[in-house]
């Protein structure tokens, strides 16, 4: 009775003292011993270049920036906040180990502070951004996209200033994209993480988010619609932007092309059988121009991609979308395998 | 079932014990969700008592009775937020003024409606579109501050700030029909916005380049506040090259003094948002006049205008001081946005770090409330033709002599040139030649050696008790004058 009581006990506890023993672990493994002690030095000649990790995990047990502190700290480097001994950007650690490195030191006290310890509990930063308050995960300035999808209005490369990021769950593809609300069209996609907003968020702010992935297309740098004869298409079209509705989750961007109401969204579907970060999935545009009465065509891309639609037929080099289907098409853009 | 109770723990922080108070004012902590990071830069109440809350980061939220909800996500750096006549939620962000629409009622926006993007913006951490208030009209009214030099990297190259977009520099109106309006030019980072109960337009200016200290301006259309680059949009500057280069003269002519210059270091760093008491005297006597706090000092500070010739001036006094003792000894810096919550005690939002900060922490709410016990206080002064009349809040003690050796009186005033900041220039001590007890006992005349327009006039006040032998709850005070009467 007493041993399967123990064995009860032994097996919750495992996975706490699990995760503490992979961090210590990579304390080891990923060099920071070489320059940090866990508790305060034993031997008090002994001088260590960087400071005890406890004293840090003491420092920020109650500041909300204080996993994003350290994780930067790791990333960036960090001076003067412990001594004037520089600590170089501890670049070979991956995202994951930084994390668990870092949760980990949040858990660590000063040993002459009560309470403290890895196995106290209470209010661990690991609950701090696992926040039920919010639908994404943030990490730092990282943030993980959760259940739903994550809309963001943030400076973006090879954008302009009106940019939007967005990122998709895993059941929507898992896969981000990035829309330009000035130019009322798709930019880019990427495949991998979403973004970190450190660049945004920290010191003066203001500045561009950055890409967790890697670009799996870039869509054609013109607008894509055009409405009315193909004499009549004005050389720059005519664009407001007026917003976006979150339909399901997802953004429906809206906006006007000469007047006439479009809402415009954007899906993503990986093809079956491939990872869903791949980069062979299909990309589809669904248009809704209500009232619309006039020709409405879809222009391609110069170079060669594959399109797929049954809502409108190939015209003189550009998809003419069928007269009873102008208030609602779409048209996918399958990626290469 | 563990992570469940951490998330309670983490969540359901109640109030720790009030911060020190005085028998007027208490400042007190007000509970922000655990784990976020709560940069608050801009907060209204709706009608129903919901108080909604933007954050640096790009959040909206939502609270009533300490329950907390996410109410929009991923704004881009929003810098005001205000309920509308009709309950609308409209923001200001980096690219735009956006309306929040909740369509299917479910407490969480649905509908991000772009209302205009009639300004440039290009990426640059000093590009702020601060705002937000709404007139009677249902017009919005902000401020876009200047363009800071960005390194490569994102980082600040320069302390300095540029108009080279339009309308960067100005205030704006936005019509119901989401019309963008320029308005008025030459603010180099007004931090918000704040309207009177007449429906003036107020907004606190940011010490630096050409702004020899932070300063209160009133907005009207056409006026030029100071700072040369926004004139780049002004048509009568039109095609004169760069305006930083027009001869002194022409800008000392053409620009508008500010209502109340707040006195740099002593009061004001970096001012926040102005806010009109519109308690009708539930917060104190001090309906009608403005309320202002301190990103970087953890100070909150009183505006008493009046109109001379038809222009505003006034005067301006410390309120609550962080770190002093009594009332302001729980005051924490940040402080960029205030708002009158339903129960008439000021919210405070705390907007912390990132471009705010200088090494100071500060993030969250505090709050400030009125014990319903009247502060011995100067309400306001009023300018006269050889000195002024200061009115107290109470009657002065009616046994006491009045001397001119209890008022210590100085005057100067502010470079007004292309350096960031400005010491006191020419401060020199007025002498004070005659003192007078109103009948009432509740204001006092002050015969001045000399009274010159363009000068600011520090007031310090010594030894002067109410009836009940109380001191002042403030001495001193900085009355700007503009105009002289006549």
């Amino acid at each position: 009775m007493r041993s399967s009581i123990f064995i009860l006990l032994f097996s919750l506890l495992q996975p706490v003292l699990g995760e503490t023993q992979r961090a210590e672990q990579l304390y080891i493994s990923q060099g920071c011993a070489a320059c940090h002690q866990i508790n305060q030095p034993v031997d008090p000649n002994k001088v260590m270049v960087g400071p005890p990790l406890a004293a840090v995990g003491s420092h920020y047990a109650n500041d909300p920036r204080g996993l994003e502190t350290i994780l930067s700290s790791l990333k960036m480097g960090a001076k003067g906040k412990w001594g004037q001994n520089e600590m170089p950007p501890q670049s070979h650690l991956t995202i994951e180990n930084a994390e668990q490195l870092a949760e980990w030191i949040l858990t660590l006290r000063k040993q002459e502070e009560p309470g403290g310890g890895a196995k106290s509990g209470g209010h661990t930063p690991e609950s701090a951004f696992h926040n039920p308050l919010l639908s994404e995960k943030r990490v730092g300035t990282v943030v993980e996209v959760g259940d739903t999808p994550v809309v963001c209005r943030v400076y973006l490369e090879g954008a302009s200033s009106r940019a939007i990021a967005v990122g998709l769950p895993e059941k929507q593809g898992g896969i981000s994209y990035a829309f330009d609300a000035a130019e009322c069209r798709l930019l880019y996609f990427w495949s991998g993480g979403f973004i970190d907003m450190e660049r945004a968020w920290t010191g003066h702010g203001g500045w561009y988010a950055r890409l967790l992935g890697e670009k799996i297309y870039q869509a054609p740098s013109h607008f894509p619609l055009r409405i009315g004869k193909p004499n009549e298409w004005p050389e720059k079209p005519e664009l407001v932007f007026k917003g976006y509705r979150i339909v399901e989750g997802q953004p429906e961007f809206l906006y006007q092309v000469h007047g006439q109401e479009v809402a415009h969204r954007i899906t993503y579907q990986a093809r079956a059988g491939n990872k869903s970060a791949s980069n062979t999935g299909q990309i589809t545009h669904h248009f809704s121009l209500p009232g619309v009465t006039d020709e409405v065509s879809f222009l391609p891309a110069k170079e060669h991609l594959h399109y797929q639609t049954e809502d409108a037929t190939w015209s003189s080099g550009v998809l003419l979308v069928h007269p009873d289907k102008r208030s609602g098409f779409s048209i996918s853009i399958n990626l290469k395998p | 079932m563990k992570r469940i109770t951490i998330h309670i723990l983490s969540f359901v922080l109640f109030a720790a014990a009030l911060l020190r108070a005085d028998e007027h004012y208490r400042v007190e902590p007000v509970d922000v969700p655990g784990g976020i990071v709560m940069e608050v830069s801009g907060m209204d109440y709706a009608d129903d008592g919901v108080l909604y809350l933007a954050t640096r980061r790009g959040d909206v939220w939502t609270q009533k009775d300490g329950a907390w909800r996410r109410f929009a996500q991923g704004l881009h750096e929003p810098m005001g937020l205000v309920i509308g006549n009709k309950g609308e939620v409209f923001v200001s962000q980096r690219p735009e003024i956006t309306q929040l629409i909740d369509e299917d009622e479910d407490g969480v926006a649905d509908l991000y409606q772009t209302i205009t993007d009639g300004f440039s913006m290009i990426a640059s951490f000093h590009q702020y579109t601060y705002g937000l208030v709404q007139d009677a009209k249902g017009n919005l009214w902000g401020t876009l501050s200047g363009t800071g030099k960005t390194g490569p990297d994102g980082r600040p190259a320069s302390a300095k700030a540029f108009a080279l977009e339009p309308y960067r520099m100005w205030s704006f109106k936005v019509s119901p029909e989401g019309e963008f309006v320029p308005w008025s030019s030459g603010l180099r980072s007004a931090n918000g916005i704040g309207m009177n109960l007449e429906g003036d337009l107020f907004a606190a200016d940011n010490q630096g380049e050409w702004v020899g200290t932070s300063m209160l301006h009133h907005l009207e259309q056409g006026d030029f506040h100071g700072h040369p680059e926004a004139l780049r949009w002004d048509e009568r500057f039109k095609d004169k090259g760069d305006p930083a280069k027009l001869p002194i003269e022409q800008l000392e002519k053409t620009r508008k003094m500010p209502a109340v210059f707040l006195p740099h270091g002593e009061l004001s760093n970096s001012p926040g948002a102005p806010i009109c008491d519109t308690t009708a005297g539930k917060f104190g006597p001090f309906e009608g006049q403005f309320f202002i706090g301190d990103v970087v000092h953890a100070n909150l500070m009183r505006v008493a205008l009046e109109k001379v010739n038809g222009q505003y001036q006034g005067a301006c006094f410390p309120f609550i001081k962080g770190g002093s003792k009594g009332a302001g000894e729980g005051l924490k810096a940040g402080i960029c946005r205030l708002v009158f919550a339903p129960d008439n005690s000021l919210l405070i939002g705390r907007v912390g770090e990132g471009n705010w900060n200088r090494g100071l922490p500060g993030t969250g709410l505090q709050r400030v409330v009125y014990s319903g016990e009247v502060p011995f206080e100067i309400h306001h002064i009023e300018l006269q033709k050889n000195g002024f009349k200061l009115h107290f809040t109470k009657a002065l003690d009616a046994d006491q002599m009045l001397s001119s050796d209890q008022v210590a009186l100085s005057s100067y005033h502010y470079a007004y040139h292309a350096a960031y900041g400005s010491p006191k220039m020419e401060l020199k001590t007025i002498a004070v030649s005659g003192v007078e007890r109103s009948a009432d006992g509740k204001s006092v005349t002050l015969d001045v050696a000399e009274l010159v327009a363009g000068k600011i006039y520090q007031f310090s006040l010594k030894s002067i008790t109410d009836s009940s032998g109380k001191a002042l709850r403030n001495a001193s005070a900085y009355y700007t004058l503009n105009e002289l009467k006549e």
